[in-house]
C-alpha cells in the first residue's frame, strides 16, 4: 500500500513538475520503452556480431555519437568557431547501407557531448551554438539517412557553475529544433552528481550510472561501477522531475598508476602474464621489471589496477534504481556497444540488464 | 597619440612631500633610433591580394562611373552580404552616401544588381562551407553540389559581353566549391583561352583551375598555373621563389614574397644568384627591384656597403613592379649617401619625403620613422664628428619636428586618485600656443634630440651654430628651418646655460640678459618650480613657484664673487667669503640646484638608441659626445672641488668673525658656538637659534 502510494505520488509529481519544465506533456508523447544502447565511436563499424547483439537482444535504440563540441583555443576571442565540432562520427557506404536496410526499424538518436571548455567559450552566445548543432545533426542525419530519428541528445558534465550556461543551451536548442521544424524531443544524459540539482529543461534523461568512482583514486575498489558509490544518491531519485533511463556499462579498462599517482588508461595489456606483473591485490598487478608498452613505458613498481563492469555489480546497481523509479516507466541501455566488451557476458546477463525497468 | 603632461596637481604634490629631496625634472624622454623598413614587408600574401582588390575596385569603377569613389564600390562590393545589398539597392530607404548604390538605384543597371547578387550568394555559400560548423545535408553525386547547381547555371546563363569575364570567374569558383574539378579545369580553359593573360578574372580563374589540378594530383601542372597567376604561396615546389623566377619573373608577387623573408639570412642569400640571373633576363622589366634586392643583401647581410650602394645606384631609373618598392629603393639610397656624406641630392630628397610624412598620408609613420632613421643615425654622427654643428643641429630639429602630430598638442589633465594616477582630456593648442604658454607643459622642444646636441656644445661653439642656423641664406638651411625651432630665446637660453656650466659668468650674464621673462616661464623647468630653489641655501624652505630671473641673477651673483675673490683692495675675509659662497654657488648649480646648469635629472637615459642600435653599441660609438652629467662620477668631482674650495676659502679667512660667519653659512653652528663664542655670530646663534641641539 505504502509503495503504492509513493508510486502515485511521485507518478503525480513527474507529471506536475513535467508540465513546469516543459517536459513530456501530452503534445510530446513520451517514447515507448525499448532496450537501448549507446554507440561511442568515431567510425560506425556494426560487423556481424554487433548486428546479432542487436538481433538477438532486440534492441530498439541506438544512442549514437555524432560529435563532440571543444573549445578551439587558437580562434580569437568574439570569433563564431570558439566551439568547433571535433571527432565527427565518419559512416562509409557500406554502413550507409546497412542503415537503410537491416536497421532501417531502429530508432537513432544523435547524440552530442560537449566539452565544459565549449561551453564556457560561449557563454551568453549559447543560442548561436545551439544553431550550429541543431543544423549540423540534422545534416548529419540527413546525409547518411539516419532512420527513426526522433530525439536529440546532448551529453555534458555541467557541474554548479556551468548549469546556467548549459540550461540556457537546452533552452535554445529547443528553440532551434522548432525553428528548423524537426519533430524532435530533447534529452540529455544525468550524472550522478547532478541528480541533486535542478533538473535541466529537457525533454527526458538518461542515467549514467557508470564511473561511478574516482578513477585516479588509488585505493577505490572500481571506479567504473560500485553500488557504494552509487547508493548515496538514491536518494534523489524517486523524486527527480525528469523522466529517466538508466545507462549501464558493459565495459572495462586499466588504470595504471605510479607511487600511488594516476599515469593514464590503458587497455589490452595483458596483466595474466606472470613474467612481467605479479597480483598484488584484488584487482591489482604491479609491474615485475620495465615493460615499453604501444606510446608509454610501464616502469618496474608500476601498479595497473584492472576495471570491468561485473554483472553482479551492475545488476545490483540496476535493483537499487529500479526500485527508485517504480511506477515510472524506464527504460536500460547499455554503454555501450563493443563486441569485444560485450562477449564477456552471456546473453542471460545482457538480457537481466535490458529487460527489467518497465 | 600625442599626450601632453600638465604636472600642475603633480607638481604640487611632489613639492609638497620633498622638500627635502632634489626635484627630478621630467624629460626629456630618451630619443630613439627608430627601425623601420626599407624592404621588408609584413604579410606579404595580404598585400597581395589588397594590390588585386584594388584593380577589381578600379575595374569596377571602369565598368559603371570614374565619379563614385573606390571606397563606396568597396562597400557594396565587398562589405555588404547579400541582404544588405539587395536592401540598399531594392529597399525603400536611400542608402545614405554612398554613390555606388545611388548610381545603380539612378540608372536601374541591373546587370550589374543580378551579378552582384549571384556573386555575393556563392561567395555566403562558399563561406558557410569553410566553416567547422559545416556539413552536407544530401549524399550522391549530384546532391552533393546541390547547394551550387543553380548558381553554376545562373553564371553559365549569362550571354552578355560586359560581364563575361566575370560570370565565368564565378562559374569556375562555383565548380571548384562544388568539387567538380576536372569540370572546373574544361570550363576554365575554354571560357578564357581567347582573354589576355594580365585579365584580372581570368588570372583569379586560372587559380581555382590550379586548386583543380593539384587535388586531382597534377602538381606540375598546378604549380605551373600559380607560378603563371602569381600566386607563389601556393607553389609546392621546394624552391618557390626560383620557381617562379623562371615562369614569371615579372610578378609583383615574387618580390612580395621575397621581402616576406627579408629576415631569412639563408634565404636572402640565396636571393643574390636568383637577381643576378634576373638582371640578365631579356623577360624582366622590373630590373630595380632586382638592383635595390642585391643592394639591400650586399649590406645587411654581406657587410659590403660599397658595393651595396652601386647597386642602390644602379636601382635609380629603372623600372620597379611597384611604386611602393621604388620610394623605398630611393630612402635606401638616402641612407647611402647619408652614411657616405653625399649631401647633393640632400635637399630634394627631404622634400621628397616630407609629401609622404603628411597628415592625410596612411604610410606617414613609417615614412617619418625612415625619415628620422636616416637623419639620426647617419647624418647626424657624421656631421657631428665633421665639426659642422650646425646643420647637425638643424637638420635633426627638422627631424624632430617633421610629424604631423607636433602641430597640435593635446592637453591632459592628470590627477593622482588615491588608486593610481588618471588623465582627462581638457582641450588642445596649436604648438605654437604651446611654445607660448606659461601654463601648459612644452613636450616638444627640450625632450628631443636636437636639443640635446646644442646642448653637448661649449657655449662658444653653440653661438656660432647658431649665428649660421639662423643667417645661412641656403635653399637646404631654408627648408630645414621651415621645421625646427630658431628662435633667438630658445637658443639663447641654452647658450647661457652652458656657460653657467662653464663657469664663464660673464658670458652667462651676457646671453641671458637677452632672454626674455616671458620665455623662461614658458620652460617646463620654471613651470615645475625647479629655478625657485635658493642656490646659496638650498636647505631652505622651498616654495616652488616662476623664477624667471635665477639663472641670470645667479650669473650675477657668481660674477660678483668671481670679482671680490680677486680684487686686489678686497680684504682676506672679503675675499675668503666670496669665495666660500662662489664655491658653494658652483656645486649647488650642479648638485641641488641642478636646474640652472641642466635641464633633467634623474633615472631617464640621455640617449637609448632602441633594437638593433642598442646591441651594435651604437649610442657609445656615434653619440659619445651627448652631454651627460653622471650622478656618480660628475658627481663626486663636483663635490671634490667644493670640499677643496671650501678648505682653500676657510684657509684665507683671517679673523674670528669671519671665520664664525663662514661656518654660519656652511650650517656648522656647533663650530661656531664652541670656537668662536666672542663673535657676534655666536651670539646671534645662541640667541635666536631655537634648536639648541643644532649649536649645544
Amino acid at each position: 500500500m505504502k509503495h503504492s502510494l509513493t508510486s502515485l505520488v511521485a507518478a503525480l509529481l513527474v507529471t506536475v513538475t513535467a508540465a513546469c519544465t516543459g517536459a513530456v506533456t501530452e503534445e510530446t508523447p513520451a517514447p515507448p520503452e525499448k532496450n537501448s544502447v549507446y554507440y561511442w565511436k568515431t567510425v560506425l563499424r556494426l560487423d556481424s556480431a554487433g548486428q546479432a547483439f542487436i538481433r538477438r537482444h532486440d534492441i530498439g535504440r541506438i544512442y549514437l555519437r555524432m560529435f563532440d563540441v571543444t573549445e578551439d583555443e587558437y580562434a580569437p576571442a568574439g570569433s563564431p568557431y570558439r566551439a568547433v565540432p571535433n571527432a565527427s562520427l565518419r559512416i562509409d557506404d557500406d554502413q550507409y547501407r546497412l542503415l537503410s536496410d537491416s536497421l532501417a526499424d531502429i530508432e537513432f538518436v544523435p547524440v552530442v557531448y560537449i566539452t565544459l571548455d565549449a561551453l564556457r567559450a560561449m557563454r551568453y552566445h549559447e543560442d548561436e551554438l545551439a544553431s550550429n548543432i541543431v543544423t549540423r545533426v540534422r545534416n548529419m542525419c540527413s546525409y547518411n539517412a539516419l532512420p527513426g530519428v526522433h530525439e536529440l541528445q546532448l551529453d555534458c558534465d555541467w557541474t554548479s557553475t556551468t548549469e546556467h550556461s548549459f540550461f540556457s543551451l537546452c533552452r535554445s536548442v529547443r528553440q532551434s529544433i522548432d525553428t528548423l521544424g524537426l519533430p524532435w524531443r530533447l534529452s540529455s544524459t544525468i550524472r550522478l552528481h547532478q541528480l541533486a540539482r535542478k533538473a535541466p529543461p529537457v525533454d527526458r534523461g538518461v542515467l549514467m550510472v557508470y564511473n561511478t568512482g574516482s578513477f585516479n583514486d588509488p585505493d577505490a575498489s572500481n571506479s567504473i561501477i560500485d553500488p557504494a558509490d552509487v547508493r548515496p544518491y538514491m536518494k534523489h531519485l524517486a523524486g527527480y522531475p525528469l523522466p529517466l533511463n538508466a545507462a549501464y556499462p558493459t565495459y572495462s579498462w586499466q588504470l595504471l598508476f605510479r607511487k600511488r599517482r594516476f599515469i593514464g588508461l590503458m587497455s589490452g595489456l595483458n596483466v595474466q602474464d606472470t613474467a612481467q606483473f605479479a597480483l598484488t591485490g584484488t584487482n591489482r598487478y604491479t609491474a615485475r621489471r620495465d615493460i615499453p608498452y604501444r606510446s608509454r613505458m610501464i616502469l618496474k613498481g608500476d601498479v595497473v589496477r584492472q576495471e570491468s563492469s561485473a554483472p553482479g555489480d551492475i545488476l545490483a546497481v540496476k535493483a537499487m534504481i529500479d526500485r527508485q523509479l517504480s511506477g515510472r516507466p524506464h527504460s536500460s541501455v547499455i554503454y555501450h556497444l563493443d563486441t569485444d566488451n560485450l562477449s564477456k557476458y552471456s546473453s542471460d546477463e545482457i538480457d537481466s540488464i535490458l529487460s527489467q525497468g518497465r | 597619440m600625442k599626450s601632453t603632461v600638465s604636472f600642475l596637481k603633480a607638481v604640487s604634490l611632489a613639492a609638497a612631500a620633498a622638500t627635502a629631496i632634489p626635484a627630478d625634472g621630467c624629460g626629456p624622454y630618451a630619443p630613439i633610433i627608430p627601425t623601420p623598413e626599407f624592404f621588408a614587408l609584413d604579410e606579404p600574401q595580404q598585400t597581395a591580394a589588397l594590390r588585386e582588390r584594388e584593380e577589381n575596385l578600379q575595374l569596377w569603377q571602369a565598368q559603371t562611373s570614374a565619379d563614385i569613389p573606390l571606397s563606396d564600390i568597396e562597400e557594396a562590393v565587398y562589405g555588404d552580404t547579400r541582404g544588405e545589398f539587395r536592401h540598399k539597392v531594392y529597399g525603400d530607404d536611400s542608402p545614405s552616401g554612398n554613390r555606388f548604390y545611388t548610381w545603380l538605384r539612378n540608372t536601374d543597371d541591373y546587370e550589374t544588381e543580378c551579378f552582384l547578387s549571384v556573386a555575393k550568394d556563392l561567395e555566403e555559400r562558399r563561406r558557410a562551407m569553410t566553416s567547422p560548423w559545416y556539413y552536407p545535408q544530401t549524399r550522391g553525386y549530384e546532391s552533393e553540389t546541390g547547394d551550387f547547381d543553380e548558381l553554376i547555371r545562373e553564371c553559365r546563363d549569362y550571354r552578355g559581353e560586359r560581364f563575361k569575364d566575370r560570370y565565368a570567374l564565378q562559374t569556375s569558383r562555383a565548380l571548384f566549391a562544388a568539387r567538380r574539378y576536372a569540370e572546373c579545369i574544361a570550363f576554365t580553359d575554354s571560357a578564357f583561352s581567347s582573354v589576355a593573360d594580365g585579365n584580372l578574372m581570368k588570372r583569379m580563374a586560372l587559380r581555382y583551375a590550379a586548386g583543380c589540378l593539384r587535388r586531382l594530383g597534377r602538381a606540375e601542372r598546378s604549380d605551373s598555373l600559380f607560378a603563371m597567376t602569381g600566386d607563389i604561396w601556393s607553389v609546392c615546389d621546394t624552391a618557390p621563389a626560383e620557381y617562379m623566377a623562371r615562369l614569371n619573373p615579372c610578378a609583383p608577387q615574387l618580390t612580395d614574397y621575397i621581402r616576406g623573408h627579408a629576415a631569412d639570412t639563408a634565404f636572402m642569400l640565396r636571393m643574390v644568384p636568383l637577381a643576378e640571373r634576373l638582371l640578365n633576363d631579356r623577360r624582366v622589366v622590373n630590373k630595380g627591384d632586382w638592383h635595390f634586392l642585391l643592394a639591400y643583401v650586399r649590406n645587411e647581410y654581406c657587410g659590403d656597403a660599397a658595393r651595396a650602394r652601386r647597386e642602390a645606384l644602379r636601382a635609380a631609373g629603372q623600372s620597379f613592379s611597384s611604386d611602393e618598392l621604388r620610394d623605398l629603393a630611393r630612402a635606401y639610397r638616402m641612407k647611402f649617401d647619408a652614411a657616405a656624406g653625399h649631401a647633393g641630392k640632400l635637399l630634394a630628397d627631404l622634400r621628397w619625403m616630407e609629401r609622404k610624412a603628411r597628415a592625410l598620408c596612411p604610410d606617414a609613420t613609417e615614412w617619418i620613422r625612415r625619415c628620422r632613421n636616416i637623419v639620426y643615425a647617419h647624418w647626424t654622427p657624421r656631421l657631428w664628428r665633421s665639426g659642422d654643428y650646425s646643420t647637425a643641429i638643424l637638420l635633426c630639429a627638422y627631424a624632430d619636428n617633421l610629424a604631423p602630430s607636433i602641430e597640435r598638442q593635446t592637453i591632459w589633465e592628470h590627477y593622482y586618485d588615491g588608486g593610481g594616477w588618471s588623465g582627462s582630456v581638457l582641450g588642445s593648442v596649436t604648438v605654437d600656443e604651446m611654445r607660448r604658454s606659461e601654463t601648459y607643459p612644452n613636450t616638444v622642444d627640450y625632450g628631443c634630440l636636437s636639443f640635446q646636441l646644442a646642448g653637448s656644445l661649449t657655449h662658444r661653439q653653440l653661438a656660432a651654430a647658431y649665428a649660421r642656423i639662423s643667417a645661412d641664406g641656403s635653399a637646404l638651411y631654408a627648408f630645414l628651418r621651415r621645421k625646427a625651432r630658431t628662435d633667438r630665446d630658445y637658443y639663447y637660453e641654452l647658450i647661457g646655460t652652458l656657460a653657467l656650466r662653464e663657469e664663464d659668468y660673464r658670458q652667462a650674464v651676457n646671453y641671458l640678459s637677452k632672454v626674455s621673462e616671458h620665455y623662461v616661464r614658458t620652460m617646463n623647468l620654471d613651470k615645475g618650480g625647479y629655478l625657485s630653489r635658493e642656490v646659496f641655501n638650498p636647505d631652505s624652505p622651498h616654495r616652488p613657484g616662476s623664477a624667471p630671473r635665477a639663472k641670470l641673477d645667479f650669473a650675477r651673483r657668481m660674477l660678483a664673487y668671481r670679482r671680490t675673490m680677486t680684487a686686489a683692495g678686497a680684504g682676506a675675509d672679503e675675499r675668503g667669503l666670496a669665495r666660500l659662497m662662489y664655491a658653494i654657488g658652483r656645486r649647488n648649480s650642479f648638485e641641488d640646484c641642478w636646474a640652472l646648469t641642466q635641464y633633467w635629472r634623474g633615472w631617464v637615459g640621455v640617449f637609448e638608441p632602441s633594437l638593433q642600435y642598442w646591441y651594435d653599441s651604437f649610442a657609445p660609438t656615434n653619440y659619445a659626445f651627448l652631454y651627460y652629467y653622471d650622478p656618480e662620477t660628475d658627481s663626486a668631482a663636483t663635490e671634490a672641488l667644493y670640499r677643496s674650495e671650501v678648505r682653500a676659502a676657510l684657509d684665507m679667512l683671517a679673523t674670528d668673525e669671519a671665520r664664525a660667519k663662514a661656518h654660519y653659512i656652511l650650517g656648522n653652528l656647533k663650530t661656531v658656538v664652541r670656537r668662536y663664542p666672542g663673535t657676534t655670530t655666536a651670539d646671534f646663534v645662541r640667541t635666536s637659534c631655537d634648536r639648541w641641539k643644532a649649536w649645544i
